[in-house]
């Protein structure tokens, strides 16, 4: 399964952004294979005057991402990701690793509901 | 820290007014302007700007004229007639589809020129507010940028609360501004088209899931839609804050360049009312 992480650079560490459309970048982590991190930039739907969030949906659709971890997501973008069945992940944690942890273990109990 | 949104959805319901009382009540803010298609939070607080910076935040066409052949193929392909003799400038929108039709590389993108954002202290602390050129479009990312800069001073100077006036309407700047914020406090009056548009940003303000508020601005003009408006809100589990009263002084005030809460007018103590609400 393929995360992505909305993160902002703060001096050393990326800590989580809060916004999905115009979120500096992303923290896209595989839990399969490689269980390597990997960044990428979100430069053209942080530019974009309108429409910010389906930019950023577009290019997690381009990346296979199975799940989006963000703090806050606007309607469009919602619309979007779901269409995509990219499931959405909403966290007010700081830190990209806690709100993995809240993700997966929130992941485990939809499974056993 | 705190980041309170006044919001309306319909224009002219009050939420400048609302938002400079707020800066003046808290008596030590952070207030940003992020209504920068009509920004008028600068004329209730007494300013003084201390710095601004160019804003390009779109792009424009330009045409180099020594190598245009004049064939005419970028004026046919403008969807918004601005690929004329010159262009438009206040007419392009930047899409950049005559410097895919020229054939002869005449026509770039260039950035283009929107206004300033500015800084300027008033008596409660810092304001970040943009002051655009006549038909520049408010962005969401020019919202963005305003808070960025706003939110980073805010934690420099430790400060606990930022109030954003908001604009109008539920699109791309709304959204922007809704982004990050604490609370939102939505400002409406007892018209139809006030409460048509309160219910679109009630509806798009529960995407959030970020606590909201209602104020109904003249209760009183219209007291049965005014009940319409805040069964509407039971329903939707939104609180009412408070009720302002219709009162002719609020218009003085603002005409002299003062927020209600500095007037002497009965009207005063509803502000007051709501924000005692809202801080406790």
């Amino acid at each position: 399964m393929k995360l992505a992480f909305t993160v902002k650079q703060e001096k050393l560490f990326p800590v989580m952004d809060e916004r999905f459309a115009r979120t500096e970048k992303f923290l896209i982590y595989d839990t399969d294979g490689s269980r390597g991190f990997k960044e990428i930039s979100n430069k053209e739907a942080r530019e974009s005057q309108q429409g910010a969030g389906v930019h950023a949906a577009s290019l997690m659709i381009e990346q296979g991402i199975d799940c989006v971890i963000t703090g806050t997501c606007g309607p469009k973008a919602r619309k979007a990701l779901e269409a995509a069945g990219i499931t959405i992940h909403l966290t007010a944690k700081k830190s990209p690793a806690e709100a993995l942890k809240e993700a997966l273990s929130q992941c485990q109990a939809d499974q056993y509901e | 820290m705190r980041t309170i949104t006044v919001l309306s959805g319909k224009g002219g319901t009050g939420k400048t007014t609302l938002s400079a009382s707020l800066v003046e009540l808290s008596r030590r803010c952070i207030a940003v302007d992020c209504d920068t298609g009509a920004s008028n939070l600068h004329l209730l607080l007494q300013s003084r700007t201390m710095s601004n910076e160019d804003l390009y935040l779109g792009s424009t066409a330009q045409r180099d004229d020594s190598a245009c052949i004049s064939c005419g193929a970028c004026r046919k392909s403008c969807a918004f007639h601005a690929a004329g003799e010159p262009i438009d400038t206040s007419l392009c929108q930047g899409c950049g589809v005559c410097t895919l039709v020229c054939p002869v590389d005449a026509v770039k993108l260039v950035n283009r020129y929107d206004g300033i954002w500015k800084r300027s202290e008033t008596e409660n602390g810092m304001m970040f507010h943009a002051d655009m050129v006549p038909g520049a479009e408010s962005s969401g990312k020019l919202v963005t940028l305003l808070k960025h800069h706003a939110y980073a001073y805010a934690q420099k100077h430790q400060y606990s609360l930022t109030i954003c006036d908001g604009p109008p309407g539920i699109g791309c700047p709304v959204i922007a501004s809704i982004t990050g914020s604490s609370e939102v406090v939505l400002v409406t009056e007892p018209t139809e088209a006030a409460f048509a548009d309160i219910q679109r940003i009630i509806e798009l303000v529960e995407n959030f899931s970020i606590p909201m508020y209602v104020c109904i601005n003249r209760w009183d003009i219209w007291k049965e839609m005014t009940c319409r408006i805040e069964a509407y809100c039971r329903k939707h589990s939104v609180p009412v804050l408070g009720k302002i009263r219709y009162d002719p002084g609020i218009r003085e005030a603002l005409n002299s360049g003062m927020s209600p809460v500095r007037a002497d007018i009965p009207s005063r103590n509803d502000v007051i009312h709501i924000y005692t609400a809202l801080i406790q």
